[in-house]
């Protein structure tokens, strides 16, 4: 029987939230929730579910090199908030070799990618990453 | 009225040179260029396949047709590259592009040709009145061996096309098939790189394909190459297309804007499509196009399409193909092996 680590259940119901950015919004105060929620803070539980706009700033990022096993083939590893609509968000930073050329404010885009694997057999997870928009030239 | 209503690609942003690899494997690079015309390829990252492409390439086609996603009725995927050998990449379409849940999906493979394949089908829930959109993609991210001619070509890319019957922006007046069993590439189950037929490659399967589909939809409809503004083929390399077009005599200016695999290299289903996005970005109301996309094996399917007066907006409602090329970091072969996963890593 060929092993699996990953958690498929975990996973699959997430998928609106990775794949899309499927965030909810409170009917009654108007506060939102990524990830979703279905109960809000002020009580109401008629939340609207949203998609998250697919472009937005960088706030911050962090240069990994000294990663999970899961991403040490990936190295250096980019780690970045971005500010989606007011909603900030941390994610994978792609498509960029240079991260010199990366500051607070440069526009980003969200972009569909492969972000697990659980081997050779498992499964394989999709999800959201971020990449700048007009490239990466420093 | 059937036809394209909306059409997305998508061209990852990392290229490599073909000099580069030719100097890695001790080829003369330039004569590695002028074997192919194929200057550079697109590159994608170790997290971009067939699935990943096919999403961006279809958000861009449901945008640039102006519906809401859940009016796609139908999801056709051509890929000889896909990720699981059991598992959908359209499944996953369903949930990466918000489409309902009652939708006629299903990954076609039938090797560079299946992205066709997929518009045809889809046209045909469309005709049917089955569907009102259908959403057809044509995807690769094919594998060439490190020091195998091959390598010099093959690209990575996707082209996403949303047929249906309103608002359409260049119709499809006609489609003519020519298929063969014809052994000149393959790749067998569990083996990771295609073989050529060597004796078959060419001649037999290409040109013998792509141009009796060309002559015999033009015989069929009676028509002529100075009847089109635009000829697209399908491009292994570069050299294939233009001795196709000058086989059956269309000129250069013709041909031109339907080659882009000098600069992103073979995108197999994808290759003729990424052409005829890129011809549909620049072409005006009233163009004629002949498209005709060739899968090994061996099979080619002609086109007759005409655009409309929306061709022009539409163009203009989502990244073109000339942003992609433009938007590119180039790698060394080092980086390349590594993001292609050529290096064997435990």
């Amino acid at each position: 029987m060929v092993e699996q680590n990953l958690s498929i259940p975990k996973y699959w119901r997430r998928t609106q939230q990775y794949y899309r950015l499927v965030a909810t919004r409170c009917a009654k105060c108007g506060k939102t929730y990524f990830p979703p929620r279905r109960v809000c803070d002020c009580g109401n539980d008629a939340l609207d579910p949203f998609e998250l706009p697919k472009n937005g700033s960088l706030v911050t990022l962090t240069v990994l090199r000294s990663v999970s096993v899961d991403f040490e083939k990936q190295r250096p590893l980019l780690i970045g908030v971005v500010d989606l609509g007011g909603v900030k968000l941390m994610g994978q930073i792609v498509d960029c070799p240079s991260p010199t050329a990366l500051r607070a404010g440069t526009p980003m885009e969200v972009v569909f990618r492969r972000v697990k694997e659980d081997g050779e057999h498992g499964i394989i997870y999709y999800g959201y990453k971020f990449r700048p928009v007009k490239g990466c030239e420093s | 009225m059937i036809g394209i209503v909306g059409w997305g690609t998508y061209i990852p942003r990392y290229r490599i040179k073909t000099t580069e690899i030719a100097e890695s494997w001790g080829d003369d690079p330039l004569r590695i260029k002028d074997m192919y015309l194929v200057e550079e390829k697109a590159v994608g990252l170790f997290d971009e396949d067939t699935v990943t492409m096919s999403v961006e390439a279809g958000r861009i086609a449901i945008r640039r047709a102006g519906i809401d996603a859940s009016h796609v009725g139908a999801i056709f995927v051509g890929s000889e590259s896909k990720p699981y050998a059991v598992k959908p990449i359209s499944s996953i379409l369903i949930d990466a592009l918000g489409t309902s849940r009652n939708v006629f999906t299903a990954d076609l493979e039938f090797a560079c040709k299946a992205g066709s394949d997929s518009i045809v089908s889809a046209m045909g829930l469309v005709k049917s009145g089955m569907v009102k959109y259908g959403l057809a993609i044509g995807t690769d991210a094919s594998q060439g061996e490190p020091g195998e001619h091959l390598e010099y070509s093959v690209g990575t890319g996707a082209a996403a096309y949303v047929i249906g019957s309103n608002n359409v922006a260049a119709e499809i007046k006609a489609v003519h098939p020519f298929v063969s069993d014809t052994p000149d590439f393959w790749r067998r189950e569990g083996y990771p790189f295609p073989v050529h037929g060597e004796g078959f490659t060419g001649e037999p399967a290409y040109f013998k394909h792509v141009i009796t589909a060309a002559k015999e939809l033009m015989t069929e409809l009676g028509m002529k190459p100075s009847d089109f503004d635009y000829a697209i083929f399908h491009q292994p390399n570069a050299r294939f297309p233009l001795r196709a077009a000058s086989i059956l005599g269309f000129p250069l200016d013709k041909v031109k804007d339907g080659i882009v695999v000098d600069k992103i290299g073979n995108t197999y289903s994808a290759a003729a499509l990424m052409g005829l996005a890129n011809v549909l970005e620049k072409a005006k109301p009233g163009s004629k196009i002949l498209m005709v996309p060739f899968g090994s094996g061996a099979g080619a399917n002609a086109f007759y399409i005409e655009t409309t007066d929306l061709v022009v907006e539409k163009a203009k409602m989502g990244k073109t193909v000339e942003q992609y090329l433009a938007e590119k970091v180039y790698i060394d072969y080092s980086y390349y092996l590594k993001y292609r996963k050529l290096i064997r890593l435990h």
